[in-house]
């Protein structure tokens, strides 16, 4: 296989392959490159030749609804969290480089490109929030901030891209924060308001923030999860001197 | 619930501000009076060591700050997973750039306080002493003629420049006083605004003494 990533037309394409209790491999694979071709895309072409190789001939990486909104193909290109069936492989694969294809490192991977996104559903249910279901199209306009939070498909690329997020920190990430924030704002959830925010002032939830705001950079969705984050913050702010000034008086 | 990493966070976050922050502006524009002459700046001082309770003041208002916000920043540090290789976005650069100047501010305040208020505390040098020790020490130069300890101000003022600017942004985010994109772009504006005053005001009277208090 030549080392130029593309060679008239053709990819080079290195996959990280495995499963739990097995060292990964990488596979390379030469694939031919389409206009408008996306790394979904591309993964199904190689698949087409894989899959007759036997049961752990194809590459596992999905299953993907092809237009963003099941949040269930996010992976990592070239090292960074992408949405499969949304990423050009045009805007991928610039000067010859080959295109490496790993799963999420945040998440115990369950085969090759899948992984395990429980600990996600599982901070969601601590803090007391949920994914919207179904999340708001992209491209459906958002007049209020709630509204926009919701175009969230609990990709997780956002937890990829956190600096304070990973398997051994209590951070439950920009995601969680983001729905809890939008469970907060929503009108007919002002009953529980109180309680979500006693969830947002608890450990690991708006305090572990660093503020980098890698979330909204990769966010393939376009969820102002900073905000949302801020307006947490400003809503506790305001808590506290609420609750002070009942206290003087 | 464990709210106590919400109050700490918190605590980190207004001790950078009021009192540590405000004391860098007031302890940069009042060493600034150097500037004026070597009388102009004792005589400053001596209105300052003239103070009632300020021994108190130092210790409740500079040094207690100091150490608490340190202690938190250092663990927050500590925390943190840099991945700016793979995002080089300009708040991931912030986020690790925090993160650097706090532990370089924190050795060259060692420094700095080690060599200069720990030496009034034990008797070895007089606040009247200030000036032509500064004069000295800053206009010494080393190998190759560089002034080594000139250039260690400079760069602790640039880390303390960068933090404090930097800083008042993520007080403004802590708090959440800015939770529009615009604002924060605001906050921005205005802490680099305050970080590079704070350098350029720092940075001259650095000069001044290197060049031997006549520049």
């Amino acid at each position: 296989m030549s080392a130029r990533g593309r060679e008239a037309g053709r990819l080079v394409v290195r996959v990280i392959r495995g499963g739990p209790g097995s060292l990964p491999r990488i596979e390379e694979h030469s694939a031919v490159a389409t206009p408008g071709l996306t790394i979904g895309g591309l993964l199904d072409s190689l698949n087409e030749t894989l899959a007759p190789l036997g049961p752990d001939g194809a590459i596992a990486w999905g299953p993907s609804c092809a237009d963003g909104t099941c949040g269930r193909c996010t992976l990592l290109v070239n090292g960074v969290a992408r949405a499969a069936c949304l990423t050009p492989v045009d805007a991928i694969s610039k000067k010859n480089r080959p295109i490496t294809l790993a799963p999420l490192s945040k998440f115990p991977v369950v085969r090759d490109l899948v992984v395990d996104k429980g600990r996600l559903d599982d901070d969601l249910r601590r803090t007391h929030a949920a994914l919207p279901s179904p999340p708001r199209s992209r491209t459906e306009p958002a007049p209020t901030l709630a509204d926009a939070l919701s175009r969230c498909t609990g990709c997780a690329a956002c937890l990829e891209a956190c600096p304070e997020y990973g398997p051994g920190s209590g951070f439950v990430g920009p995601a969680v924060l983001g729905q809890l924030a939008r469970r907060v704002l929503e009108p007919d959830e002002s009953p529980r308001k109180e309680g979500r925010l006693d969830a947002a002032q608890g450990r690991g939830v708006v305090s572990d923030c660093g503020k980098s705001e890698n979330c909204v950079e990769v966010c393939p969705a376009g969820v102002p999860v900073v905000d949302g984050i801020e307006t947490l913050a400003r809503l506790l702010t305001a808590r506290l001197f609420e609750r002070r000034r009942a206290g003087a008086e | 619930m464990e709210y106590r990493p919400f109050w700490l966070r918190r605590l980190h976050s207004v001790t950078g501000l009021v009192p540590v922050g405000a004391f860098v502006l007031f302890h940069l524009f009042a060493n600034a009076r150097a500037l004026q002459g070597q009388l102009r700046f004792e005589a400053l001082v001596e209105r300052l060591q003239s103070l009632p309770g300020l021994r108190a003041l130092e210790i409740g208002l500079v040094f207690v700050p100091l150490a608490v916000h340190a202690a938190l920043g250092v663990q927050i540090a500590s925390r943190a997973r840099p991945n700016l290789g793979v995002y080089p976005f300009p708040r991931n650069w912030s986020y690790v750039l925090q993160r650097v100047t706090g532990v370089v501010v924190l050795v060259f305040l060692l420094f700095h306080v080690g060599t200069m208020r720990f030496e009034v505390a034990r008797g070895r040098m007089r606040p009247v002493d200030f000036f032509p020790v500064l004069c000295d020490t800053l206009s010494a130069t080393g190998a190759f003629g560089i002034p080594m300890a000139a250039a260690a101000y400079l760069t602790g003022l640039a880390a303390v420049s960068y933090h404090l600017g930097n800083g008042i942004r993520g007080f403004c985010f802590t708090w959440g006083l800015t939770p529009s994109p615009k604002s924060r772009r605001v906050a921005g504006a205005v802490g680099t605004l305050i970080g590079l005053v704070a350098f350029f005001v720092g940075a001259r009277t650095v000069v001044y003494y290197a060049t031997g208090g006549a520049g």
